[in-house]
């Protein structure tokens, strides 16, 4: 037993000290610089709570973070829902190799760079050309300047987002559809269960483990959101889009305000954490 | 645990990015150096400019390289380092002081260099001669003490206006305007005469404020009389030139020569080169896609605001970094690049610019040599101030809502101080 437990020990030992010196350390590096006023070349200066004090009268941020909150109260649920209709329709109904192909195709935008998705997504939006607008034309809808209208410049963004990550989450949803145990499904139609009372009284419980992952991931992956916003608006129009992860991207690396950003950093772990307890609230004894 | 894990995990990832930068200070990298000429080996970074099939940048300096360190008996290693970011990496990779960052640079941004110490004052290399042949070299940033930081390189590319002629003969325009009225009522006849196009365009909705301002407003600012900083060297855009040109801005856009996708626009130069715009200000170095790509474009330097021609023009500069352990061998080899016979050739083969000293060969093409020539007291630089990437970060939103009828320019110019003093500077 006394050898079990120091075999233990020596093969999580190299696997905690990369998680102690990449992700423990740092949350504590950054919480003490943000108390400080540091530029990376000289010593932090310590300046107690002032960083704080700015943050908390920063128009810019409060701005941010309202379209931060919006943009993952926009692309959490919809991307999970999306995902697990989409995994639930393959599994159901293309358990073949045509279902292997569109899950390919359905992966394909979560292989694409921001920068790529952006460009072609900053092209279809176009209010001038773009191929919504003419689609739309067509209609005699339009033109609507998609991108320069706050009303819809952060719901564009959050959707390009969900087009984004879909096909990841869908491709996690499908792993646990298919890890169901196939008793159960068997059961249900020996018993006569039709497709949709499968999918809310079997898929839809079975999978809320992979539904509270997905969810996890997903709103600890918007609330950084960062290379969709800096790509197809830049922030704009007005700050209609910037978001918390841009901001800390601009004090830290255009002006070299460490602490400063670190701050914003905090307040922005602070934000999360509450979500995150919100979220295991909600999902509290469902888990497992 | 598995709870704490979770929680652990998401803190990691949402704060760990900024931790990361945690280094050691540059004050520690800052030793005292060698005497002059023990070390033998200097690291020279400078930026990609070679955008064309022509010889590489890497080639081209290797070659020229090779002289100067046969005649100091010495080693230079070059890098050649892309755009992205570059500030940025320049900024970082000097606090990896002596041995990993740069002996020499080329900076683009110099406030915050300046402002951490990582470059060395170049008064003291500099000779009486020197300051007679290298004509831009006032033009480089200073600190606080008035010490000279930076030696001019690339000296040029002004923001000038370029027309499609087609377009404008099209609107029954044969003469270029040269104040903002007549620029004014040619846009507007534009618009009449071709409503399909973008009379002027603008880049209000570029990636960032740097971007954005560049040649949207600068141009037009120094045709007003600006001044970017004060006596003092504090910011000065809270002034009656920064409200006339946002004025004339926010006139344009209300009388429908910009429409609502001005607050979008990023890639202005695009619709330029594409025929969907009559013109645009951009820099000299422009040009030559606009001919390759068959435009008949004519351009003027600027146009006549209430202070007359003007326009802002770029001076990106070599530096010696404080670290560095032979200064007086790093001043050389600035003073090397720089000359006439490394930059003619550069001029030549790698990218155009203004020639540096007074006894260079190489001249621009025209109409640009002769308004070097002639119109040199009417080129400014926009300086580096504190904070200015985030300044012009909020510059650039404030400006979007004054084009979205939810600011005045007046609110903008207050809004945006209030900010700049308040957030960044304080």
């Amino acid at each position: 037993m006394h050898w079990q437990a120091a075999y233990g020990i020596a093969y999580i030992t190299p696997g905690m000290l990369i998680f102690l010196v990449f992700c423990i350390a740092p949350i504590f590096m950054t919480l003490f610089y943000s108390f400080t006023e540091y530029n990376l070349a000289q010593p932090p200066e310590w300046i107690a709570l002032e960083n704080y004090a700015k943050v908390f009268s920063n128009t810019q941020l409060r701005k941010a973070l309202v379209n931060t909150v919006i943009y993952v109260i926009i692309t959490v649920p919809l991307q999970t829902i999306v995902a697990m209709l989409v995994a639930n329709f393959l599994a159901e109904y293309l358990n073949n190799r045509y279902g292997r192909f569109l899950r390919s195709v359905i992966f394909i935008p979560t292989l694409a760079s921001y920068v790529a998705a952006a460009s072609v997504w900053e092209v279809i939006l176009a209010s001038k050309g773009g191929l919504l607008n003419e689609i739309l034309g067509i209609f005699g809808v339009g033109p609507v300047n998609w991108l320069g209208d706050p009303k819809t410049a952060l719901i564009c963004v959050s959707l390009v987002a969900v087009w984004k990550s879909v096909g990841y989450f869908t491709i996690i949803f499908y792993a646990g559809i298919m890890n169901v145990d196939v008793s159960v499904r068997e059961a249900a139609l020996i018993d006569g269960a039709t497709p949709r009372q499968r999918f809310w009284y079997i898929t839809v419980p079975l999978l809320k483990p992979i539904t509270y992952l997905n969810v996890t991931l997903g709103i600890i992956w918007s609330f950084q959101a960062f290379d969709i916003v800096y790509k197809l608006t830049g922030g704009g129009p007005f700050g209609a889009t910037s978001t918390v992860a841009y901001i800390i991207y601009a004090y830290a690396f255009q002006d070299f305000r460490i602490g400063y950003a670190s701050a914003v950093a905090v307040l922005l772990l602070a934000v999360i954490l509450i979500v995150h307890f919100v979220q295991q609230h909600f999902f509290e004894g469902k888990e497992d | 645990m598995k709870k704490l894990l979770v929680l652990t995990l998401a803190s990691a990832i949402g704060i760990g990015l900024l931790a990361g930068c945690g280094g050691q200070p540059a004050a520690e990298n800052t030793g005292s150096g060698a005497p002059s000429g023990e070390a033998t080996e200097l690291t020279l970074w400078l930026p990609i400019y070679q955008f064309g099939d022509g010889i590489s940048d890497a080639d081209f300096w290797n070659e020229k390289l090779d002289a100067f360190e046969a005649e100091h008996n010495c080693t230079v290693n070059l890098e050649i380092l892309s755009w992205s970011d570059y500030a940025t990496v320049i900024y970082t990779g000097m606090l990896s002081g002596a041995g990993e960052g740069p002996d020499v640079v080329y900076v683009t941004e110099t406030y915050d260099l300046i402002d951490a110490g990582l470059i060395a004052p170049l008064d003291e290399y500099i000779t009486d001669e020197d300051r007679e042949k290298y004509v831009f070299l006032d033009q480089g940033a200073y600190n606080s003490d008035g010490q000279l930081c930076t030696w001019p390189m690339m000296a040029g590319n002004p923001c000038v206006i370029f027309y499609n002629m087609d377009m404008l003969e099209a609107a029954g325009i044969t003469e270029l305007p040269t104040t903002w009225d007549e620029f004014y009522d040619v846009c507007v006849a534009l618009k009449e005469a071709n409503p399909d196009v973008w009379p002027f365009i603008q880049s209000w909705g570029a990636t960032n404020g740097v971007s954005a301002m560049l040649a949207s407003f600068w141009p037009f600012f120094f045709q007003a009389g600006g001044e970017v900083l004060d006596a003092e060297g504090n910011l000065n855009l809270d002034s009656e030139a920064t409200l006339e040109v946002l004025s004339f801005i926010n006139k344009m856009k209300e009388s429908g020569i910009f429409d609502d996708s001005i607050v979008t626009m990023d890639d202005p130069n695009g619709k330029f080169v594409n025929g969907e715009a009559a013109i645009i200000i951009n820099g000299t170095g422009n040009a030559a896609t606009y001919t390759e790509q068959g435009i008949n474009w004519q351009c003027s330097l600027g146009l006549e605001g209430s202070a007359g021609l003007a326009t802002n023009f770029s001076v990106d500069s070599l530096a010696v970094a404080s670290y560095c352990e032979n200064k007086p061998l790093a001043a050389e080899l600035i003073k090397y690049i720089t000359s006439a016979k490394c930059m003619d050739d550069y001029h030549e083969q790698i990218y155009g610019m203004p020639s540096l000293t007074t006894d260079a060969t190489y001249t621009e093409p025209e109409p640009f040599q002769s308004m070097y020539t002639n119109d040199a007291d009417k080129m400014h630089v926009v300086p580096s101030f504190e904070g200015s990437a985030s300044f012009m970060d909020q510059f650039q939103q404030n400006v979007q809502g004054m084009l979205m009828g939810q600011l005045t320019p007046a609110q903008v110019i207050e809004q945006t101080m209030a900010y700049y003093n308040e957030q960044i500077v304080s």
